[in-house]
């Protein structure tokens, strides 16, 4: 009998420890932090909460939060308001700027924002120290670009604060929508606290936004809490969290539980019934951001111009906007995407041209039929279905064999990049509404063009369009020089994006945009849910 | 190479060389320890051949860490590549990120700048570690019992149906039954969060979609390992001594039979306990599974060398673990 009690007892002690073991464990990894008053998923985890490198979406959008750049945008109309400056005026030629910062101006805690803070924040920016892309945006300042090789100390940059609250830009060349460019969520002040050790896990960033964060964990949630020295924080919620996950179903699922207030991508497949549902959650909007494909203008086939037309003509957009596309989207007509005073005249799909082109082709260099050729892709199951129509269309059309080469994202821009392809996908998300972010990709010493296209022509009509003032003669101008590129067809565009957001209905001021671009200053929430 | 690079190395050659011998020497007067020891001795081998194995697929691969980004411009590459030392030379980086490993330092990711691979890992491994330890424990109440049930129910219904289940559970993806746990428990009768992780309620779905294919591979193996065990003489002779039931099972079939679960459940246990990617994904759980892929995808050496690390350190430790287990079991398996 004791030997069986004592079996017993080790079993029922193995027992009580397996069970306590996970229980001890899973004890000590929860924190409830419990549900935040306004709760955003935000798709990735952010590389950075330093603006300076807030290159993707997820971290444009953290940052809105946490910082507040001279001039915010109207989340309806993309008009600008009010930021940390109260007002702006130039001087005749366009080229001197001065803001007026505003009076009650504060940073997270409790110090005055004043213009020299944003001198600092431009002359780190473009500093090529900080490896900062946002440098990009200051580029038309004054001496910016000798500071960015190098040749110029930062402290050349042509900003100077003339007094605590006033800030003066110098630029060199004015370039289009200049104002509107300084909403961009990289140019805000900012202060940094370095870790006593040096790692980067404990350095801290103070801005002057809305918000500020009060904890985060890596890979599930920035928790911030309303900034109470901003001219907002009545308004704004008392605790925000900003959700790391990258899974649309996954934020899908959290939303219809109640436990998200604002999912900025939904499953492409439950698009349609998510529209079809009566309150409204689901907002879309045209986005001015254009889905192409780049053709390789360095391989002996596509060399041709005739070639890359046929191609391109072979392409029926409308049906495979219809067929491939949750809705929101459209065929694209040019690369750059429709918006106010640009309207291109639609591009329809000419089979028989196509066809036409391509024989001329393979008569004149006596052959029979075009070697195959590869289109690449990147893994993502709306790029497998567009590429699978893409081939079916060549195939039909032209009886071109098309390979499909479906790899990783860093592989297929490798690829791109070394010019190893002969068609392959690309994309581009304006971050401004001027026509030239799109043109600009394709100049012949861009570094994104990646295509071969070359075309003194675009080049200098593009220059010129683009040193015209705003206004119908500019858009004229820059729509010749699209002109050119397209019937190059060294990029074919296939379609433009839409955005998708779900917004509990409780938030107001939320806006509709096509830079899919949205300051919680606007947002008005009634108690939350 | 710098100093301290020099030194780690050294220093860990050492330890390695210093824990074998005195393993050896341990053998005969305190073999559990000597044993211990011999194979804490191998780890550090172990680390240097997969850190290699693993550094040189990841360097091999097209794209780097700062190549996905269309706008970055030719000066930022650079000073970022010069700031995270990537314009060295590829021994000198591969000794560099080895010493590192060896002092479990990782560096800084390339991929969130505000953290260090290490705190990124040390911040998730608990997270999977709970989540999985729960997994487990659900896995063995529903395998074991299964399993102990369709063998000792042999010729009748149960023993098929368990058979089929279990089948089942290691055919179907995690991702389905993820969903279908979420569409039943969460949507239909509401008891338990979709996705998210703060409460016990957010670790119940997860951890049962973790636990099903270890629970369908414990029931098989138990089942086989015991259909071994009972006709055997030991167990006849217990029956025939008049033991009850309860006793012939725990006491004297079930040791025997449980050998090939243990040695599954080592190298499992480090699986499950490192998490998955598919389930913290959707459920959005802030643990290390994903990093195993989506560090490879961003090309952040540095993360993706530290979660290829961790785990090897975890099977080596589990293997040890299951092995102990393995002879405290089986009298005839001498450590």
């Amino acid at each position: 009998m004791s030997m069986a009690s004592g079996v017993f007892t080790r079993v029922i002690g193995w027992s009580a420890a397996v069970v306590l073991v996970p229980v001890v464990l899973l004890a000590m990894a929860l924190r409830d932090p419990g549900r935040a008053d306004f709760v955003l998923g935000n798709g990735n985890e952010p590389k950075s909460l330093d603006p300076a490198e807030a290159s993707a979406i997820p971290e444009g959008r953290v940052a809105r939060f946490l910082f507040e750049p001279l001039v915010t945008l109207d989340n309806a109309t993309l008009e600008p308001l009010p930021g940390a400056a109260t007002s702006w005026t130039s001087d005749p030629t366009g080229l001197r700027w001065t803001f007026t910062l505003r009076d009650d101006g504060r940073f997270a805690d409790g110090t005055r924002v004043e213009a020299s803070h944003f001198v600092d924040a431009f002359r780190r920016l473009v500093d090529p120290k900080t490896a900062s892309r946002a440098a990009a945006y200051l580029l038309d300042v004054a001496n910016a670009r000798a500071v960015r090789s190098g040749k110029r100390p930062p402290d050349a940059l042509g900003v100077a604060a003339t007094s605590p609250t006033t800030f003066v830009m110098t630029l060199e060349t004015r370039p289009a929508d200049f104002v509107r460019s300084l909403a961009f969520p990289a140019l805000v002040p900012l202060k940094i606290v370095e870790s006593p050790d040096g790692r980067a896990s404990g350095r801290r960033i103070v801005g002057n936004g809305p918000f500020r964060v009060d904890y985060r964990r890596p890979r599930d949630r920035i928790r911030l809490e309303r900034n109470p020295h901003h001219r907002d924080a009545a308004k704004t919620p008392r605790t925000v969290d900003v959700l790391a996950c990258d899974s649309a179903g996954t934020l899908l699922n959290m939303f219809l539980a109640g436990d998200v207030d604002w999912v900025t991508d939904v499953p492409p497949t439950l698009v349609a019934p998510l529209l079809a549902r009566t309150d409204g959650a689901l907002r879309t909007a045209p986005m001015s951001g254009t889905y192409f494909l780049r053709v390789n203008t360095r391989k002996p086939h596509l060399a041709d111009v005739r070639v890359r037309r046929a191609l391109d003509l072979a392409v029926d957009r409308e049906a495979l906007v219809r067929a491939a596309l949750p809705g929101g989207e459209s065929a694209a007509n040019g690369l750059v995407a429709p918006g106010a005073g640009w309207n291109p005249r639609p591009r329809r799909g000419d089979p028989t041209e196509a066809r036409r082109l391509l024989d001329a082709f393979l008569a004149e260099k006596g052959l029979r039929e075009l070697p195959p050729v590869e289109y690449a892709y990147n893994t993502l199951d709306i790029h497998q279905t567009i590429a699978e129509v893409l081939q079916r269309g060549w195939t039909e059309t032209l009886g071109i064999r098309v390979r499909l080469a479906r790899m990783e994202n860093a592989s297929l821009l490798a690829a791109v990049k070394a010019g190893d392809f002969d068609l392959a996908r690309g994309s581009w998300i304006a971050d401004h509404t001027d026509p030239t972010t799109f043109l600009d990709v394709f100049r012949s010493d861009a570094p994104n063009n990646q295509t071969g296209f070359a075309d003194p022509t675009f080049d200098a009509r593009l220059a010129a369009g683009a040193a015209l003032p705003e206004g119908p003669a500019r858009l004229a101008a820059l729509f010749d020089a699209e002109s050119v590129l397209l019937d190059a067809s060294a990029v074919i565009p296939i379609h433009h994006y839409a955005s998708y957001n779900l917004v509990a209905r409780n938030v107001r001021g939320f806006g509709l945009n096509a830079l899919d671009i949205h300051f919680p200053q606007q947002f008005e929430t009634e108690t939350s849910r | 190479m710098t100093a301290a690079t020099f030194g780690t190395l050294l220093t860990a050659a050492a330890a390695a060389v210093a824990a074998g011998i005195a393993g050896r020497r341990l053998a005969a007067s305190r073999p559990v320890l000597g044993f211990t020891l011999r194979r804490l001795a191998l780890v550090v081998p172990t680390v240097i051949v997969v850190h290699a194995a693993a550094f040189a697929l990841m360097r091999a691969t097209p794209g780097g860490p700062f190549d996905t980004d269309p706008r970055m411009d030719p000066v930022v590459r650079a000073e970022l590549a010069a700031r995270y030392r990537l314009d060295r030379p590829l021994l000198e980086s591969w000794l560099d990120s080895l010493a590192g490993a060896l002092r479990f330092d990782f560096g800084p990711s390339m991929a969130w700048r505000d953290a260090d691979a290490t705190d990124i890992l040390l911040s998730g491994l608990p997270v999977s570690a709970a989540l999985g330890a729960l997994a487990l424990l659900f896995a063995v109440l529903l395998g074991v019992p299964a399993g102990i049930v369709a063998a000792l129910r042999r010729g009748s219904w149960i023993d098929p149906v368990v058979r089929v289940v279990s089948s089942l559970g290691l055919a179907i993806p995690n991702f389905l039954v993820a969903t279908a746990l979420i569409a039943l428990f969460s949507f239909g009768l509401g008891w338990f969060p979709p996705a998210g992780f703060g409460t016990w309620k957010h670790a119940v779905l997860p951890a049962l979609a973790l636990s099903l294919p270890v629970a369908a591979a414990l029931a098989r193996l138990v089942r086989t390992g015991l259909l071994v065990e009972l006709p055997k003489d030991h167990v006849r002779t217990a029956r025939a001594k008049g033991l009850g039931p309860a006793r012939v099972l725990f006491v004297h079939a079930l040791p025997g039979a449980l050998g090939p679960t243990v040695a599954y459940l080592g190298p499992a246990a480090a699986t499950v306990l490192t998490g998955s990617l598919v389930i913290e994904s959707m459920a959005a759980i802030p643990g290390m599974g994903t990093h195993f892929v989506s560090a490879a995808m961003n090309r952040d050496y540095p993360l993706a060398l530290g979660a290829v690390i961790i785990y090897t350190v975890l099977v080596s430790l589990f293997n040890l673990l299951a092995d102990a287990a393995h002879a405290a079991l089986d009298p005839r398996i001498k450590p």
